[in-house]
């Protein structure tokens, strides 16, 4: 088998954040513009400036509540893939919703269940526990919950990688379909805000004082956790044909490196470089062809540098050619949902016809990083994801040729 | 270069277990159908109603490293990281020399959550504690990879019961899209309080004994441990002359998709679905396999399913296949299990031997196939298939193949 004849598209997303349920809440902020200018009276797009938390947004609250599931992460992720997807996932059928499997990353979603559980038990007695909120406790409970909810069988696999989990999951999905192995897949990440993910930005204090959040700006002031679901819909070019389905744009690489937590920056930025171009050569594109980045960035003060750093250096001369898209500026802090949701918001730059980004003198204050305030059409797009924990995870996707989606 | 026709290999394993912390002792005492299975103490055994698992406990043979000494995170962590390095020098790779093509691919259920629970119990705000232990719920793979110095590609996979089996699955994936040269599949748990206590409410736990299929099971034995195994690509292992000891050949997944209550015995599609997956890319007809490695915990249901899924898998073939299920020796390892089960596959094919599954003391009507009751038969088998199907509806099977060389 020609592992190129199984060429892996995105045909379809599903979406809930801060903004609202569904994509279109993302797209329509997207469409709005990115703003880091502290002139809050300016033109341009107002900066965001979140409360406390970028909670997952109160008509998501709604709609879960529907779903009667028993833990908060898997109500959303329900509610969210039924909003987007419930009426594609009924009208694939039943033979087909068999076979369709799903992979989402969840780093830290359980540990409010599990808390809760083993607090009941010790502290009122082993009697006192509800014998059915056992699974809750279980990492995989959401994702579970989400085949349940539509039938789908093919599989159900839950990553927990570390803060590049939801990415992860999407790049465990393309292997499974550029190795043959399935034809369609839904992949993505959720998070919701917890003790935990909170006590990592608390630890590292890079919690936005400001509520506002300025990716690469040098008055930056931190981040502001956040929770959200975004999930993608996987096929095999074959398949989406099959099914009268178009491709949104083409996954073409998936590369993820891991260091040591004592490597210092020059080895962390060597082998960030290198899985870069690995991933680059995978999808047999070339450095200059890249011309949207959709970073990790979220307006921590270290964090940022380094990004900043690892970008100079992977693509030299050729960076203030390409348009960067901090999506976090706009969701917040996401953890594993963050990369999924940048990858929605890539999906929209690959589809739009606008023409292509031309550099403009930016702002000073983001040094010589090109962060334009509106999402642009592009070819190709670079999405990642950067933990503290030195994961790094690479993603690749490029616009759908018209004769991709011929049927 | 993608080479999704790739022959998978394991070269090395390592073990630590009720039975054993060497793959010697672990496969003798499988052998000699030893009980793995002992009376604990629990620290809040407050109205708690079980008191018997299978721990891992220091043996002469416990040979690698002492778990007090992990550099970075708990028991799992420790047993995970010990069961890497032996399955890593079984197979006579040295880590420093490649460590950016060695990766990692870890399956559990609950990870370091056990550890949590005294930070819990101490009653202190889970916000005040360091990254260091709040983040090691779920980040074992990092603490191996610190431990040991592995920097290639490292992944966690968490799908209850059925881990061990995914952690494979996805190594070989990545192995066939050449993003590494040696991948190491560890399947780790240790036991908690909340998963005691989880299976005892859901009265899915035996209160002394583990007796897959016979009529008088009462549910599983909850138990602790790592296994690991280490998966290379037929080519790299035969060029760097590596002592090939049986091929992954093939892995198929699938979901029950009901809710995990409401799994009827009669309702095995999804399970047929992973088989067929498997055996599709083993290339094995259902009647080729020779042997099963059942999920067999003990459980009412759970046997009864496994039972008519297997009649319906391998059809009139069943009757003539033996099947034995581990567990009723190692208890019930959670994302160690299935790692458990593959080693012994592995183990089958050197040895010329099938595991029992011990405790088997009355047939049930509803369970009728050949279980190797309670005594090791000699037989030489060259495919077998391995079940693993996890709390609510994850399943996994396996098929592993006695490699012959070309």
């Amino acid at each position: 088998m020609n592992p190129d004849s199984n060429r892996v598209v995105i045909s379809d997303m599903a979406a809930a954040t801060c903004l609202s349920t569904g994509v279109e809440g993302l797209l329509r902020q997207l469409r709005k513009g990115f703003n880091y200018s502290e002139k809050e009276d300016s033109d341009s797009a107002q900066p965001r400036r979140f409360r406390r938390f970028a909670k997952v947004s109160h008509d998501c609250s709604n709609l879960f509540r529907k779903t009667r599931l028993d833990s908060r992460l898997a109500r959303y992720l329900v509610a969210a893939v039924d909003l987007d997807l419930g009426n594609r996932l009924c009208a694939l059928g039943e033979a087909a919703s068999a076979n369709l499997g799903v992979v989402i990353g969840n780093f830290t979603g359980n540990c409010h269940s599990y808390c809760s559980y083993f607090l009941t038990a010790t502290r009122e007695g082993y009697d006192s526990v509800n014998p059915i909120h056992f699974p809750t406790t279980l990492l995989n409970y959401p994702t579970i919950q989400l085949n349940n909810a539509f039938s789908l069988q093919g599989s159900s696999t839950t990553t927990s990688s570390g803060f590049s989990a939801g990415l992860d999951a999407i790049g465990y999905a393309f292997i499974q379909l550029k190795l043959g192995k399935e034809q369609i897949l839904l992949g993505g990440g959720i998070e919701e805000i917890n003790d935990i993910n909170i006590g990592y930005l608390e630890r590292d204090n890079t919690i936005s004082q400001s509520g506002v959040i300025r990716p690469f700006h040098k008055n930056r002031d931190g981040t502001v956790p956040g929770e959200g679901v975004g999930v993608l819909m996987l096929e095999t070019i074959k398949h989406a044909q099959a099914g009268g389905r178009t491709g949104l744009c083409e996954i073409k690489a998936y590369r993820l490196m891991n260091g040591l937590s004592d490597d210092s920056e020059s080895i962390f930025l060597k082998n960030a470089t290198e899985t870069i171009k690995h991933a680059l050569a995978d999808a047999k594109i070339r450095l200059g062809e890249i011309d949207a980045i959709f970073p990790s960035a979220s307006g921590s003060q270290p964090g940022d540098e380094l990004e900043g750093c690892l970008l100079r250096e992977t693509f030299a001369s050729h960076l203030c050619m390409i348009p960067i898209y901090p999506v976090k500026s706009i969701i917040g802090e996401c953890f594993t949902a963050a990369g999924p949701l940048q990858c929605i918001a890539a999906t929209h730059s690959l589809r739009l016809t606008n023409g292509s980004i031309v550099a403009r003198d930016m702002e000073r204050n983001t040094g010589d990083l090109n962060l334009p305030e509106r999402l642009r059409a592009s070819n190709n797009a670079l999405i990642y994801s950067l933990g503290p924990d030195k994961s790094f995870s690479v993603l690749i996707l490029s616009r759908c040729a018209q004769s991709l989606n011929k049927s | 270069m993608i080479k999704p026709e790739e022959r998978i290999v394991i070269t090395g394993m390592g073990v630590l277990s009720p039975l054993g912390n060497c793959l010697e002792e672990f496969h003798q005492n499988l052998v000699e159908g030893k009980n793995g299975i002992s009376e604990i103490e629990y620290p809040w055994s407050t109205g708690y109603k079980i008191n018997h698992a299978g721990i891992v406990r220091d043996s002469a043979s416990f040979h690698t490293v002492d778990l007090g000494q992990t550099a970075q995170g708990g028991r799992t962590t420790g047993l995970a990281t010990a069961a890497v390095k032996t399955a890593l020098a079984n197979a006579e790779i040295e880590i420093h020399p490649m460590a950016n093509r060695i990766g990692l691919v870890v399956g559990t259920a609950f990870g370091e959550a056990p550890g949590l629970e005294d930070e819990i119990n101490d009653g202190i705000p889970t916000h005040d504690k360091p990254q260091s232990e709040l983040g090691r719920m779920v980040r074992i793979q990092e603490s191996i990879a610190e431990n040991l110095g592995i920097i290639g590609p490292r992944h966690l996979v968490t799908t209850t019961c059925a881990s061990g089996n995914h952690a494979i699955s996805w190594a070989a994936d990545l192995l066939k899209m050449a993003q590494a040269d040696v991948m190491i599949a560890v399947g780790a748990d240790t036991i908690g309080y909340v998963d005691m206590l989880g299976f005892s409410r859901l009265l899915l736990q035996a209160p002394e004994k583990c007796q897959p299929f016979d009529l008088h099971r009462k549910g599983t034995i909850l138990s602790e441990g790592a296994g690991a195994l280490v998966l290379e690509s037929a080519s790299f292992a035969k060029g760097r002359g590596a002592d090939i000891l049986a091929e992954v050949g093939g892995c198929g997944l699938s979901c029950d998709a009901a809710g995990p209550f409401e799994s009827k015995a009669g309702e095995t599609a999804s399970l047929e679905l992973a088989a067929n997956k498997a055996l599709s890319e083993a290339r094995v007809r259902p009647e080729d396999v020779q042997y099963v490695s059942a999920h067999g915990s003990g459980t009412r249901l759970n046997d009864v399913k496994e039972t008519n899924f297997l009649k319906r898998i391998l059809g009139e073939h069943a009757r003539n296949t033996p099947v034995s299920s581990i567990k009723s020796m190692l208890g019930h390892a959670q994302g160690a299990a299935a790692s458990f089960e593959a080693i012994a596959c592995v183990l089958s094919f050197k040895h010329n031997i099938l595991y029992p599954t011990t405790n088997y003391e009355t047939p049930d009507p509803k369970c009728d196939l050949d279980y190797i009751p309670n005594e090791a038969r000699e037989s030489r088998v060259e495919t077998v298939m391995s079940n693993a199907f996890g709390v609510g509806g994850n399943n996994a099977i396996i098929i592993f193949k006695k490699w012959k060389g070309n």
